[in-house]
């Protein structure tokens, strides 16, 4: 069992990213005193480094063998990036690169690293509001329990209006509710998902209970509880949607990084004797 | 990004609408009305009561609504065997016992090859066999290349409708392992069948013979209602087991040899719950947490007078005490638990001291209780100063459960899910699952493409104990296997499925209190099904988590979670789930 808490974990890693840089600090005037161009030692570990980042999602596909287990790898995955980040820059010796190859592979490498930086912060902190709804869906699912709820909440309305002043419920319903419980959510949901629209949705159901008898209230908040529902399974879709979906745009840049570190390797060396 | 928040605003439960008082009036259901077998006339009744041991038993001791020939009637079967018929397997979960009507069976002394036994001997896959298996999955879910008995060594015949796994070469097993032969009148397999432990050895037929097989039920009236039947059990146990349990217990590590034989001889054996609570368990669930308490059976009540300290032998007992209108949950005790050390503690041989708290059974207990007076005498001087600190105090502990240091509702809900007998139940920290199913997905790459478990399952305190074989402690699945294809790995202890001499019975499936069994159509290569050819029926098989017992990277689902969110656990250690929990 290992009884180690993730502060504890944290601190050590931070602690041996410090020392590291420190290290790769002293390599780089140790070599320039002794006249070696420290660029290309440099280079060769950032790449390896690249290479080592990349390697992750290959470990993900190899399940069974004995190679680490992904928790550790994630936690080397990201204190190598942050260590990767000091050694670009050594490298480049802190300034901007210049050029149009060196500045598209600069590009690709912060546009990888700011999505990566994106996607832990993502998956620190979305688990956490998923978990603070009543249902826990499969990401799968959320469709057809959607096409599920949309029916029952038909038939609910449909039952209220044949009820003593039910047609309220009705007339709600094919104003505001069928907007919400029947279609999907703006494209703006997707990227900032917020309670507001179920919030005033829910205020506007309230202020119809003094029009209701005590049978339509019944139905009243029924209708509550599958708005509730709806925004629930709205906001999983959504949410974990976007913990899928940022993977979608860090791992081709990882691809795109390797492809340009690879072709900026061979032309360092074509060009080295000039 | 805003806080979300999730307060309704109104009640969301379903209208409430009046039902007209309607009362239907049937039998409640009797303890007889599924008998062991329905082939047992009342002439075979007559026949046994006029041998060993059950005419020498005193029918005026059982009560008229349980007596002794309706126990036999009902709670007992006659059996046949044939020559290398195995009867019962070594490490087998049994709930009866058997008495040899005619002929004579075999114990073995030693235990048989895995192969004899419908098991397989399994061996860690090599890296290069465990990388390959990722190239060559199968295309068809739930494929198969082989299908029927792997092992030569037995065969598989119909007994009038059960079936019998027999030695294929029984004069071979006899020359190269050591048995020893039962006669007419001999009594085996009574302490598995009443303590709730596996099968020490594996008996098998040596040529025609009849058996009694007595179930679990029926050998408990008769032992209450046999002094000398209860004697004979009692004393088998003493011989076998009870000192080496005692040596293994804690609390009695300071005992010379002489002392623990005094203690041995002193100890009583006692029995609560049901044996079989698995049954009933799915039809409990929707019970509240009081009313389950009810139904437990009291170990020790609380506020009783302090009698001695009380040994969980097998099976899970829950530590409580009232608490406002209820009972709040402090503490559960498992196998090997000892309870009344604080009591102890606090007594004189002469002052009055009452059980703190109560002890009551959760499904099936058998414990062992030391009188006082001899703990008195014996176990507390052997204490050292230490290990008197080491005991709990429990005037702290229930403060500390009032102040809520205890997670007393989390304890609660393991208790009532009966989690506790997870030994390696998946947990998933939901405040860290990110829902990417890189668990599921590692599973199924290492099972051939069938993934053997579900995301999903009861959750408490941020934390998912999902549908996965958790391993348990009291497996109550292997009970009623006929053919021993279910069965715990000697070495780690994980509960495995032979799939080969899987018959698809069920019976595990059923059985199983989790729903972490799950029966499955098999398929041959072409994808089609395979049909059992005297039923004209998809042929079935017993799937569930083997925790990768044969991959060399160990569970490969706790192995893929890159979150730190899902761990496989012991859930009796209290330390490990609080780590889990608070590990920040």
């Amino acid at each position: 069992m290992q009884a180690i808490r993730f502060t504890q974990r944290r601190l050590r890693s931070l602690s041996a990213v410090m020392a590291a840089a420190a290290l790769i600090v002293l390599a780089a005037i140790l070599l320039q005193q002794s006249l070696v161009d420290f660029r290309f030692p440099s280079g060769y570990s950032l790449a390896g480094m690249i290479v080592f980042l990349a390697a992750f999602n290959f470990r993900k596909k190899l399940p069974g063998l004995p190679l680490g287990s992904s928790s550790a790898w994630l936690q080397m995955h990201i204190y190598i990036a942050l260590l990767s980040i000091f050694m670009l820059g050594v490298h480049i010796s802190w300034r901007w690169p210049n050029g149009a190859f060196e500045t598209a592979l600069f590009a690709v490498y912060a546009g990888t690293c700011a999505s990566g930086v994106m996607g832990f912060y993502l998956t620190r902190t979305l688990p956490r509001k998923l978990n603070a709804t009543k249902e826990q869906p499969f990401f799968e699912s959320i469709p057809s329990l959607l096409a599920g709820l949309k029916q029952e909440a038909r038939d609910l309305v449909v039952a209220a209006a044949a009820v003593r002043g039910g047609e309220t419920l009705a007339n709600f319903y094919d104003d505001d509710g069928a907007k919400f419980l029947e279609l999907p959510r703006g494209l703006g949901y997707y990227v900032y998902p917020t309670a507001e629209y179920r919030r005033q949705l829910l205020r506007k159901l309230a202020d119809l209970s003094r029009y209701l008898s005590p049978e339509g209230r019944e139905y009243q908040s029924r209708l509550a509880a599958f708005i509730q529902r709806k925004d629930d399974l709205d906001f999983h879709y959504a949410t974990q949607g976007m913990l899928k979906m940022w993977l979608f745009v860090h791992i081709p840049l990882t691809y795109t990084l390797l492809l340009l570190t690879g072709a900026h390797g061979v032309l360092v060396h074509v060009y080295r004797g000039s | 990004m805003e806080t979300y928040s999730f307060m309704p605003l109104f009640n969301p439960a379903p209208p409430v609408f009046n039902k007209p008082d309607v009362v239907t009036e049937v039998r409640g259901p009797q303890r007889w009305d599924t008998p062991f077998s329905t082939s047992m006339s009342k002439g075979d009744v007559q026949r046994l009561l006029e041998l060993e041991p059950f005419c020498s038993m005193d029918p005026a001791r059982f009560p008229a609504n349980c007596a002794l020939a309706d126990l036999l009637l009902n709670d007992a079967r006659i059996v046949k065997h044939r020559q290398g018929d195995l009867i019962v397997r070594e490490g087998d979960y049994g709930n009866s016992a058997f008495l040899i009507l005619s002929g004579r069976v075999r114990i073995a002394l030693e235990s048989l090859p895995g192969n004899l036994l419908g098991r397989t001997d399994r061996q860690s896959k090599s890296l290069i066999k465990a990388a390959a298996r990722l190239w060559n999955r199968s295309s068809h879910p739930e494929q198969r290349r082989n299908v029927g008995l792997a092992s030569p060594a037995t065969g598989l015949r119909d007994e009038g409708g059960a079936l019998r796994v027999f030695l294929q070469d029984v004069p071979g097993v006899l020359q190269s392992h050591r048995t020893l032969t039962l006669q007419e009148g001999e009594l085996f397999g009574e302490l598995a069948a009443l303590s709730r432990t596996p099968r020490t050895a594996t008996v098998f037929a040596d040529g025609d013979c009849e058996l009694l097989e007595i179930r679990w039920q029926g050998l408990r009236d008769i032992c209450r209602r046999a002094p000398e039947f209860k004697a004979h059990v009692d004393r088998l146990y003493r011989q076998n087991s009870l000192l080496a349990h005692l040596r293994e217990t804690d609390i009695l590590h300071g005992l010379t040899d002489a002392g623990l034989q005094a203690v041995a001889e002193a100890t009583e054996f006692e029995t609560y719950g049901d044996f079989e609570w698995q049954k009933d368990f799915r039809k409990q669930s929707a019970l509240t947490s009081s009313e389950l308490f009810q139904n437990e059976p009291l170990i020790v009540a609380e506020g009783a007078p302090f009698d001695g300290l009380v040994l969980i032998r097998s099976g899970f007992a829950r530590v409580s005490h009232a608490w406002g209108e209820g009972r709040q949950t402090i503490s559960y005790l498992g196998k090997g638990g000892v309870y009344g050390a604080g009591e102890l503690l606090k007594a004189d041989s002469t002052s009055h001291v009452a059980w703190r708290f109560s002890l009551s059974a959760v499904g099936y207990v058998d414990v062992l209780k030391i009188p006082r007076a001899l703990c008195q005498q014996l176990i507390v001087p052997s204490w050292d100063e230490s290990f008197a600190r080491s005991i709990p105090n429990l005037d702290s502990l229930l403060s500390a459960a009032h102040r809520g240091k205890i997670d007393t509702g989390l304890l609660e809900f393991l208790m009532d899910g009966r989690f506790i007998n997870g030994s390696q139940a998946m947990v998933i920290d939901l405040n860290r699952c990110t829902r990417c199913d890189d668990c599921v997905r590692a599973c199924a790459a290492t099972h051939d493409g069938n993934p053997r478990f579900v995301r999903q399952g009861m959750s408490h305190s941020g934390m998912l104990f999902a549908e996965a074989c958790m391993h348990c402690a009291d497996p109550v699945c292997l009970i009623g296997c006929p053919t021993g294809a279910i069965a715990r790995e000697p070495t780690g202890g994980q509960v495995l499925i032979n799939d080969s001499t899987c018959i698809g019975c069920s019976t595990c499936a059923n059985s199983c209190p989790y729903s972490a069994i799950r029966m499955v159509e098999i398929r041959d290569e072409q994808g089609a099904l395979i049909l059992d050819e005297a039923k004209g029926k998809a042929v079935l098989k017993a799937t569930k988590c083997d925790l990768c017992v044969d991959q060399p990277s160990g569970p490969a689902c706790q192995q893929a979670c890159s979150h730190d969110a899902l761990l496989r656990m012991d859930l009796r250690d209290g330390a490990a789930l609080r780590w889990f929990k608070e590990r920040r």
